[in-house]
């Protein structure tokens, strides 16, 4: 399927600081909702599931922003 | 990597010589035998002669032979199955071998890595040696080093690696919290006491579902539509594309990232 793609007349122009700004913080949170998985773990140990199930699900949010943040990063401006 | 050449203009690769196949060899049984003596030799040396009997023994002798019988016959199945099974089974028959008592989280770090080692370099070696040796009688292949990257590329290949690198350190740091950590170790036998195994093997199991779901969502899927150029997400990062020209990135995105950083430090904060 082809897509055909109209720009504007300034969109050649892409920040680099965004780029690697989008990539670094995209691997800051895959690696921070990690912290949310561990507390997971230690409140299942501690029989608190309500508390577990929650940072679990925490947990995947952030790393579903970071997975949409490693696609922003992906995209060509040009 | 190699890639098969479609032009056929240049000569044939020369097969590779005997000597680079037998230091890659070398490379296998050695990155093989690290694992093996940091995961099983090193701690069945420092434990009593009691725990570590004769039947042990035995199952210690054969994660070597089954390495140094799939480097003899370069056998993938050998090498990336049947050994680390092998090496599993020693640990299965006496636990203390790989108990909370004998790791600290340097020396886990430390087997995560040499296994993340061997099971990503065995592969790559295991496919040199098997295209060097049919390199004069297959079609000539070309390594895609030679071609210079685009700068989207680079990207790309940038954040492969940064996944492939977090999907080493995600079930490294979750079984090491479940099975090696002190403190895990104390809640689990004071609130499940006599108990624990049964709720040890119930989390594991939690935790190697929770895996294989994070896993292929948000590791595994991302990587094989991306090598298979997959239309649908083509047409996701146009659509992505599009908005982001229409609208660039708003202010509440930002508010919205720096708030969940700040909270995520603040946990950390509280808890160490």
């Amino acid at each position: 399927m082809t897509v055909h793609v109209t720009v504007g007349p300034d969109s050649s122009y892409t920040h680099p600081v965004r780029k690697y700004f989008f990539e670094a913080l995209a691997f800051v949170l895959m690696l921070g909702s990690l912290v949310f998985f561990y507390e997971c773990v230690r409140f299942l140990t501690r029989r608190d599931y309500v508390s577990a199930i929650l940072l679990m699900f925490i947990g995947f949010a952030v790393i579903r922003v970071g997975a949409e943040l490693a696609r922003l990063a992906l995209i060509d401006r040009h | 990597m190699r890639w098969p050449q479609t032009t056929g203009s240049d000569a044939a690769l020369a097969p590779v010589p005997l000597r680079e196949r037998t230091i890659w060899d070398l490379a296998i049984l050695v990155l093989g035998l690290n694992i093996w003596t940091s995961f099983l030799l090193l701690p069945a040396i420092h434990l009593e002669q009691r725990v570590v009997g004769v039947g042990i023994g035995g199952l210690l002798v054969s994660g070597p032979l089954c390495l140094l019988l799939g480097t003899w016959l370069r056998h993938g199945i050998l090498l990336l199955v049947v050994y680390p099974v092998a090496l599993l089974a020693p640990a299965v028959a006496a636990p203390s071998l790989v108990g909370a008592n004998i790791y600290t989280p340097w020396t886990f770090v430390l087997v995560a890595a040499s296994l993340l080692a061997y099971l990503l370099a065995t592969p790559l070696l295991l496919g040199l040696l098997r295209s060097g040796s049919a390199a004069a009688e297959e079609e000539p292949s070309r390594d895609l080093e030679e071609f210079p990257y685009t700068a989207k590329w680079r990207r790309r290949i940038r954040l492969y690696r940064g996944l492939a690198l977090l999907a080493g350190v995600f079930p490294a740091v979750l079984v090491f919290t479940l099975y090696l950590h002190p403190g895990v170790q104390a809640d689990l036998a004071r609130n499940f006491p006599g108990r624990l195994s049964e709720a040890l093997a119930l989390f594991g199991l939690l935790l190697l579902l929770l895996w294989l779901g994070l896993f292929n969502t948000y590791f595994l899927a991302p990587l094989k539509a991306h090598i298979r150029g997959d239309p649908q997400v083509r047409y996701e990062i146009q659509r992505l594309r599009r908005e982001v020209f229409r609208r660039g990135v708003r202010g509440g995105f930002y508010v919205y990232v720096v708030a969940a950083l700040l909270l995520m430090a603040l946990l950390v904060m509280v808890h160490w």
